[in-house]
C-alpha cells in the first residue's frame, strides 16, 4: 500500500529527519478524552484528600492526626468533610457513566479495552526489558509499542478493574445498602482498592510531570497532540498506523500517487528492512490473552502458580481456621469405607474412632470436600491446557508394571508417613509452614532429606 | 466482624466453600506442572526447582498475609488451627513420606490432582496411600509411646527463638530469597548438581 515501506521498528534517524519530525504535530487524544482525564485527576485529588482525613480508624488510618485534624477544621466537621466526600463520589459515577454507556461503543468497548489497553506480546517483552534495564541487566533496545507503552497499559488494567469496585463499594458504604456485613466489607474492598491504583497512581504522576522523557505526553493531555519524532521513538507501532492511515487517505483522494500530500516518513532509501504485508499486525488484541494464559500446553511459572496457590491458602486460613490439606482426606475417605464394611471394628476402633462422631458421616468435613474441589480444579486446568489423557507417568528405562508396583509402594509408604507425622506435603508442610509451627519445619526438611537421598537410590527408574 | 468465619457457615456453606477452595487448590497445583511425576521428581535431580519455587512461594504469601491480617487485628489467631508439634514422629513421618514421594512420584494432593487427569499410576498411589493408612491405624496402638514422643504443643518458630513474629517472618522471606536464587542457578549455571545424574534426559520438560 505505501509506497515507501515502513520498517518493522524504529531505524536511527539523522539529524535533519528528526528536526523535521519533531516540527510536525500528530492528534493523540480527542478533547473528551483530555476533559474526561482532567474532571478524574481533579475527583481523585478531591477524593483522596478527603478520603485519607475520613480514616480515623487506628487499624486502618494512612495520614498522620495533624493532617486529619487539619481537614476537618477545614472543612469544619467530619460529618461535612464526609458529605463533599460522598457528593464528589457521586458526581464521578455519573460522569463516568455517561461516558461508559455513550462512549461505549466509540471508546471503551473496541478502541481502548479491545486494542488500545490490551497487552500483546510485544508488551510482554517491553516489561520484561524495561525491568532488566532499571536493574541494569540488558541494553536490548525496547520492542516497538501501541499508542500506549506497556507499563501505561497495566496502570489502565489496573484502573479499569478498579474503578467499578471503588464505585459500587463507595456506593454501598454511602448508603449503607445490602447489609452490614456488607458494608464492613466494603470498607475493605473499597480501601484495597483504591491503594492499588494509588501504588499505580504515583508512577503515572511522576513519569507525567516528573519524568523528562515523558514530558511530551503530559503536554499531550492538555494540547492534544505531540511531535512526531516522540510518537516515532515511543510509540513505534501507533506511529505507524497513523502513517499508514495517511498513506491511505492520500492514495484515496490523489489517485494513488503515493506519499505526496504526507509529510513522507523520513526513511529514505537505505538499508531499511522492507516490510511484506504484516500478518503480525493482524493478530492483535485480547483473544490471544485467554488462550496463552489458560489453554496453551505450557505449565505457569512456578512462582505464578506459588501465589496463586499461596493466595487460596490464605483465604483458606480466613475462612476455614485452617490451612489446605490432603492426607486428612484420605484417612476419611479410607473411614467411611471401614465404616460401611466393618462397622463394628471401626466404631471400637482407638485409632479410626477419633474421626467419627456419632450421627455424622467421616465424609461430612472440609477436607474431604476439598480434595473432591482439587480434583475438580485440576481436571479444569488439564482439560484447558490439553492435558487429559489417560496415561503412565514413568522413568524411560522402566515398564509399566516395575511403575506400577513403585506407585503402590510410595504410596504405602507415604500414607504411612503421613499419619505418623500427621499430615502430608499440603497439610502440615504448606498450612503449617504458613503459620510457622515447628513441627511442620522438621517435617519439610525429613522429606527433602529424604527425596534428594532416595533420588540417588531411585535414579535408575525416573532417568 | 473478624476472621476466621468457619464458624457463621451454615453446613452447606461450609462444604461449599470446602470445595471451591479445594478447586482453586487443584487448580493451581495442576497449572504448576504437579499433575506429572516426572515433573515433581525432578525437583530431586536438580533438574526443576518447580516444587522447591511453588511450596515457598506459596508459603510466603499466606505466611506474609497471615501475620498482616492478624496484625491489623483482623485475623483472630487464636481461631486459627496450628499443627502441633510431635517432633520424632514428624521427623520420621516426613522421611517417610519423602521416601514415598520418591519412589511413587507424587505427594497425596499432587496425586489426586494427577488422578483428575487421567494419571494410572497416581490411581495407584492413591490406593498405595489408603493402604498405608490403614497399615498405620492397624499398627498405631502398638507404637503409642513413640508416636507421642517428642510433644511440643503448638508450638511455632517464635516461640521457640523467642522471637518476635516479624523477625521471623523476614527471616523466611530471606531464606525463601536465597532458595530462589540458589534453584535458578542450579537449575541454569551450576550444573555441577544434575551432573551428578548424567546428561539430562529429554523428558524434562515434558507434560
Amino acid at each position: 500500500m505505501a509506497t515507501q515501506p515502513l520498517p518493522i521498528a524504529p531505524v536511527p534517524l539523522t539529524v535533519e529527519q528528526a528536526e523535521a519530525m519533531s516540527q510536525r504535530q500528530i492528534k493523540k487524544h480527542h478533547v473528551a478524552i483530555m476533559l474526561l482525564h482532567w474532571f478524574n485527576a481533579a475527583v481523585w485529588l478531591f477524593e483522596l484528600a478527603t478520603g485519607t482525613a475520613l480514616i480515623a480508624s487506628p487499624y486502618f488510618r494512612v495520614m498522620p492526626y495533624w493532617y486529619i485534624n487539619m481537614m476537618t477544621t477545614l472543612f469544619g466537621s467530619r460529618a461535612n468533610m464526609l458529605h463533599f466526600h460522598i457528593a464528589v463520589g457521586i458526581l464521578w459515577v455519573v460522569v463516568f457513566l455517561v461516558y461508559g454507556i455513550f462512549g461505549f461503543r466509540t471508546y471503551l468497548a473496541r478502541q481502548i479495552l479491545g486494542k488500545e489497553i490490551a497487552l500483546d506480546r510485544d508488551d510482554f517483552r517491553w516489561l520484561s526489558i524495561r525491568a532488566l534495564r532499571i536493574l541494569k541487566k540488558s541494553d536490548e533496545p525496547l520492542p516497538p509499542q501501541d499508542s500506549y507503552n506497556a507499563g501505561q497499559k497495566l496502570f489502565a488494567l489496573l484502573v479499569y478493574a478498579m474503578i467499578p469496585i471503588i464505585m459500587i463499594t463507595g456506593l454501598i458504604m454511602a448508603f449503607h445498602l445490602v447489609s452490614t456485613a456488607v458494608v464492613g466489607w466494603a470498607v475493605v474492598l473499597h480501601f484495597t482498592a483504591v491503594g492499588l491504583v494509588v501504588s499505580g497512581l504515583m508512577i503515572h504522576v511522576y513519569m507525567g510531570a516528573v519524568f523528562p522523557e515523558e514530558k511530551p505526553a503530559f503536554f499531550s493531555m492538555i494540547t492534544g497532540m505531540v511531535s512526531e519524532l516522540y510518537a516515532y521513538r515511543h510509540h513505534f507501532k501507533w506511529w505507524k498506523e497513523v502513517k499508514m492511515q495517511e498513506e491511505a487517505w492520500t492514495h484515496q483522494f490523489q489517485g494513488g500517487s503515493g506519499s505526496t500530500g504526507v509529510a513522507s516518513p523520513p526513511l529514505g532509501e537505505s538499508a531499511i528492512p522492507s516490510v511484506a504485508p504484516e500478518k503480525a499486525e493482524a493478530k492483535r488484541g485480547s483473544p490471544g490473552m485467554f488462550r496463552r494464559i489458560f489453554r496453551s500446553p505450557e505449565y505457569w511459572p512456578p512462582y505464578v502458580a506459588g501465589v496463586g496457590l499461596g493466595l487460596t491458602l490464605l483465604a483458606t486460613f480466613v475462612l476455614m481456621g485452617q490451612g489446605l490439606g490432603a492426607s486428612g482426606a484420605f484417612t476419611r475417605y479410607l473411614v467411611a469405607i471401614l465404616a460401611w464394611v466393618a462397622p463394628h471394628y471401626t466404631f471400637h476402633s482407638s485409632y479410626w474412632s477419633n474421626y467419627i462422631q456419632p450421627g455424622q458421616s467421616p465424609l461430612i468435613a472440609f477436607l474431604t470436600f476439598e480434595i473432591f474441589g482439587a480434583m475438580l480444579g485440576g481436571f479444569v486446568s488439564g482439560w484447558l491446557a490439553g492435558r487429559l489423557r489417560i496415561t503412565v507417568d514413568k522413568g524411560p528405562r522402566i515398564s509399566r508394571r516395575t511403575r506400577y508396583a513403585l506407585a503402590i509402594a510410595g504410596g504405602i509408604l507415604t500414607g504411612y508417613g503421613a499419619r505418623l507425622a500427621r499430615g502430608c506435603t499440603s497439610g502440615l508442610g504448606l498450612s503449617g509452614g504458613a503459620v510457622l509451627a515447628f513441627g511442620a519445619w522438621v517435617f519439610m526438611l525429613g522429606v527433602f532429606a529424604a527425596g534428594f537421598g532416595g533420588a540417588w537410590l531411585m535414579r535408575r527408574y525416573w532417568l | 466482624m473478624s476472621a476466621p468465619y468457619f464458624q457463621t457457615f451454615s453446613l452447606t456453606t461450609y462444604l461449599a466453600v470446602s470445595l471451591l477452595l479445594g478447586f482453586f487448590f487443584g487448580f493451581f497445583l495442576e497449572r504448576a506442572g504437579f499433575s506429572s511425576a516426572h515433573k515433581l521428581t525432578a525437583q530431586f535431580y536438580f533438574k526443576d526447582f518447580a516444587v522447591l519455587k511453588v511450596m515457598f512461594t506459596a508459603i510466603v504469601v499466606a505466611m506474609l498475609g497471615i501475620a498482616y491480617l492478624s496484625l491489623v487485628g483482623w485475623l483472630d489467631m487464636g481461631q486459627v488451627f496450628v499443627p502441633p508439634t510431635y517432633l520424632w514422629p514428624q521427623l520420621v513421618g516426613g522421611l517417610l513420606l519423602g521416601a514415598g514421594f520418591i519412589v511413587g512420584g507424587y505427594c497425596p494432593g499432587t496425586s489426586a490432582v494427577a488422578v483428575a487427569i487421567g494419571k494410572i499410576d497416581a490411581l495407584l498411589f492413591a490406593l498405595g496411600i489408603l493402604m498405608g493408612i490403614f497399615l498405620f491405624g492397624v499398627t498405631a496402638p502398638r507404637i503409642t509411646s513413640f508416636n507421642l514422643s517428642g510433644y511440643l504443643g503448638n508450638l511455632t518458630i517464635p516461640t521457640w527463638l523467642n522471637l518476635n513474629i516479624g523477625i521471623v517472618v523476614l527471616a523466611v522471606v530471606v531464606l525463601a530469597m536465597v532458595a530462589f536464587w540458589a534453584a535458578e542457578k542450579s537449575e541454569g549455571p551450576w550444573k555441577v548438581f544434575a551432573r551428578l545424574y548424567g546428561k539430562p534426559s529429554k523428558g524434562d520438560e515434558r507434560r
